[in-house]
């Protein structure tokens, strides 16, 4: 009896525990080490409006560098040292940066995948692409052979660091060798994307498009699109739609001064 | 031990474990369901102690604001002639700009290259079906093949769930992506006796005046949100072992033999070790107070009154005259409101039908307006509303602070305190007042509070406006 009353008294004091962490935590039973696509698949089951939107994503590079995405099994040819492009939520994209500095002739293969999306005003979604930086230590780190993982999040706004941004350097924060960097980041804010770089090339596989995690599709911004303000005061009204085949019904818009306030 | 208790307490042992197991099942499995379990609700559900944000007054920097001279407000606008229709336009279109592409996946990938998981038609969503009118009327914008106005040139990045928001929840949504400031958080804020503002909240915007019956009131706000989503990351770099061995010894050679050796030796000496008698070390410092003090200000800010005229975003009559026209109503809940009316693909529209216009009602604001019949009452109005409705990081917003005597008696006293949240950094000496004003900034570790106290008491009906300029961090 005094043993169930331990495992009793135990349990009652976990519980709270575990409410609070999950109160804080969106992604409890995820870590940064799941395969690639794991977590974003696993947001897709939550539901929301997540499956088939086009989350844009700005990857920047050290200057000097070129990142291309993957396109119908290649990459593209591009002298940019950023891509913008829209990505889908929970599959996974592979990108190959070159033109390193010190570092001729080699080659990253980074993949990101995105695991949340945005909720912009209408016509905004790509000027606020969610932004990833790879950083030259970054790239080295991934040339010698090290595995780099990078979880980029939305900042709270009411814990947020009152320091100025200076896009595209991102803010990073390093954790222990024990510590999830999802975890961190859920804690932090609510995480968006994961970015994992190593030194892994592509290899015979490369064919059956495994390294390219079957190429997803995406859209592509070739140029950054122009800021269109939407225009100010009230819209125009709309035509109303055919009355069953009768003339539309076009009613004059009357000015302030004429409209009846009681 | 008699059969009927050795059952019992197998039964009692068997119910404990149930009411152990079920609830962590419970927390457990929740994730496996298409529930969100971090409720996604906005700040101001936690209480916060109205002691936990004191200002006082010495310790902030003051500035003499001296109004311009005097400038009648500018006259009611004469009456325009009745516009004739316009034909609705897409978005122009910059020059040399490209469209974005589809780059084509290879598989199937739901909602883009194969059917989407959708509802069937009979299924019930509370939104009318395309094509069907549900008493919605001829002239509905909802329903029918007519497209709204678009916003962007580009069909391909449109968004296709079109402003989608769990029901029931507060605007803005999602909280994170939103810079707000203005209203009172928590509704806390109270003055004390001794001018003491506490219950002051990181993003509240509030004005306290007194009153001629010896009483001190706060009036809060309407909160304006900016779209300006900032980002960060957390790195880890690991360094996989890719080779690992072990090495030892095979064996020891030794050609030589050590023979039996023995000494005895009595001691002659002996070290007596000595005791510490005191032990002296130097406490570090583990902890320290800094405390850093706001930087004086210096200088003496002359408010322009409306600098070459007012700001684009101020055309209401609200804004410049303190008059409420109904029928600015709509654009006024879009600035007061700025970013929330932008959720939908759906303009703010006023459709006539021969029946006198109005605005559709939501639950779902930022900020509460309520008229009052006031019957002896002080009552100060203050609205705040910003340039922008959207915002990258660097970019620079202004803020518009409107405030009016609408009571029946005259108020003193009358102090504007706004605290900025940390997201906004005020930028120097852009801050103006059509009324003569003491302003003053308290520096806090993160945040900053901007206070005007205005010098002469509001007459009924009088008001004033203030703007400054703040650049998203």
């Amino acid at each position: 009896m005094r043993s169930y009353l331990a495992l009793v008294t135990i349990a009652a004091l976990l519980l709270p525990l575990s409410a609070a962490h999950a109160q804080q935590a969106w992604h409890l039973q995820d870590t940064a080490d799941m395969p690639p696509g794991w977590v974003g698949q696993k947001q897709l089951e939550r539901g929301g409006p997540r499956p088939g939107y086009f989350q844009p994503v700005k990857v920047s590079g050290p200057k000097g560098s070129t990142i291309a995405l993957a396109e119908q099994g290649g990459f593209a040819l591009t002298d940019k040292n950023f891509a913008l492009a829209g990505m889908l939520i929970g599959q996974v994209y592979r990108l190959k940066v070159t033109g390193i500095e010190f570092h001729e002739g080699e080659e990253v293969y980074p993949s990101i995948e995105v695991i949340d999306r945005l909720y912009p005003p209408p016509g905004q979604a790509a000027r606020f692409p969610i932004p990833i930086e790879l950083t030259t230590e970054e790239l080295e780190f991934a040339l010698q052979g090290k595995y780099v993982t990078r979880v980029i999040y939305i900042e709270e706004p009411t814990t947020a660091l009152p320091r100025r941004d200076e896009p595209p350097r991102q803010r990073y924060m390093e954790v222990a060798a024990g510590e999830d960097p999802l975890h961190a980041a859920d804690r932090l804010g609510r995480p968006v994307a994961i970015l994992r770089m190593g030194s892994r090339l592509p290899s015979p596989e490369y064919v059956d498009g495994k390294f390219m995690y079957l190429n997803p599709p995406y859209v592509k911004y070739e140029v950054a699109p122009p800021n269109v303000k939407r225009r100010d005061g009230i819209e125009e009204p709309l035509e109303g739609p055919p009355n069953q085949g009768k003339k539309s019904f076009l009613i004059p818009r009357l000015p302030a001064n004429q409209m009846h306030v009681p | 031990m008699s059969q009927p208790n050795i059952i019992a307490r197998h039964t009692a042992r068997r119910g404990l474990l149930v009411l152990v197991a079920l609830p962590l099942l419970t927390f457990c499995s929740c994730k496996g369901l298409q529930v969100p379990f971090r409720p996604i609700v906005p700040g101001g559900d936690a209480k916060v102690s109205t002691e936990a944000n004191p200002t006082t007054p010495t310790a902030l920097k003051k500035v003499k604001v001296e109004p311009a001279t005097a400038e009648p407000l500018p006259a009611a606008q004469s009456v325009q002639p009745i516009p004739q229709r316009v034909q609705i336009t897409p978005a122009p279109v910059v020059q040399g700009y490209q469209p974005p592409r589809l780059v084509p996946g290879i598989g199937h990938y739901p909602g883009v290259n194969a059917p989407a998981m959708t509802l069937p038609n009979s299924a019930y969503t509370g939104q009318p079906v395309q094509g069907q009118h549900p008493g919605h009327g001829a002239s509905c914008p909802c329903c029918g093949p007519r497209a709204a106005f678009r916003f962007t040139p580009d069909p391909l990045t449109e968004d296709p769930y079109g402003g989608w928001m769990p029901d029931g929840l507060k605007q803005p949504w999602p909280s994170d992506e939103y810079i707000c400031d203005g209203g009172d958080l928590n509704e806390d804020v109270r003055v004390k006796a001794n001018w003491d503002v506490v219950g002051l909240d990181p993003e509240d915007t509030v004005a306290h005046f007194d009153t001629l019956d010896g009483k001190t009131e706060v009036a809060a706000s309407n909160k304006t949100c900016i779209y300006a989503p900032r980002f960060a990351a957390v790195r880890k770099v690991m360094n996989p072992i890719t080779y690992e061995g072990h090495e030892r010894m095979a064996g020891v050679e030794k050609p030589t033999k050590l023979n039996l050796h023995q000494e005895l030796g009595t001691p002659s000496t002996a070290i007596q070790p000595e005791q510490v008698v005191a032990d002296l070390h130097i406490d570090p410092a583990v902890v320290f107070r800094d405390q850093t003090k706001g930087i004086g200000l210096d200088g003496v800010q002359n408010a322009v009154l409306a600098r070459g005229g007012f700001m684009i975003h101020e055309n209401l009559k609200y804004i410049q005259q303190g008059i409420f026209d109904a029928s600015e109503k709509a654009v006024l809940a879009e600035r007061t409101q700025a970013a929330v009316t932008w959720q939908g693909n759906q303009a703010v529209q006023v459709i006539i039908d021969g029946q006198m216009a109005h605005e559709a009602k939501a639950t779902a604001k930022p900020e509460t307006m309520f008229t009052y019949e006031l019957q002896g009452k002080a009552r100060l109005r203050i609205c705040k509303i910003a340039s922008t409705c959207d915002a990258q990081v660097g970019e620079f917003v202004e803020f518009t602070l409107r405030f009016d005597n609408i009571g029946d008696q005259k108020i003193g006293n009358v102090t504007v305190i706004d605290h900025l949240t940390p997201r906004l950094e005020y930028v120097a000496e852009s801050q103006s007042s059509t009324l003569g004003a003491e302003f003053k900034i308290q520096e806090n570790p993160e945040t900053l509070v901007l206070r005007w106290e205005i010098t002469d008491p509001l007459e009924v009906g009088q008001g004033g406006l203030i703007r400054f300029r703040c650049r998203v961090r």
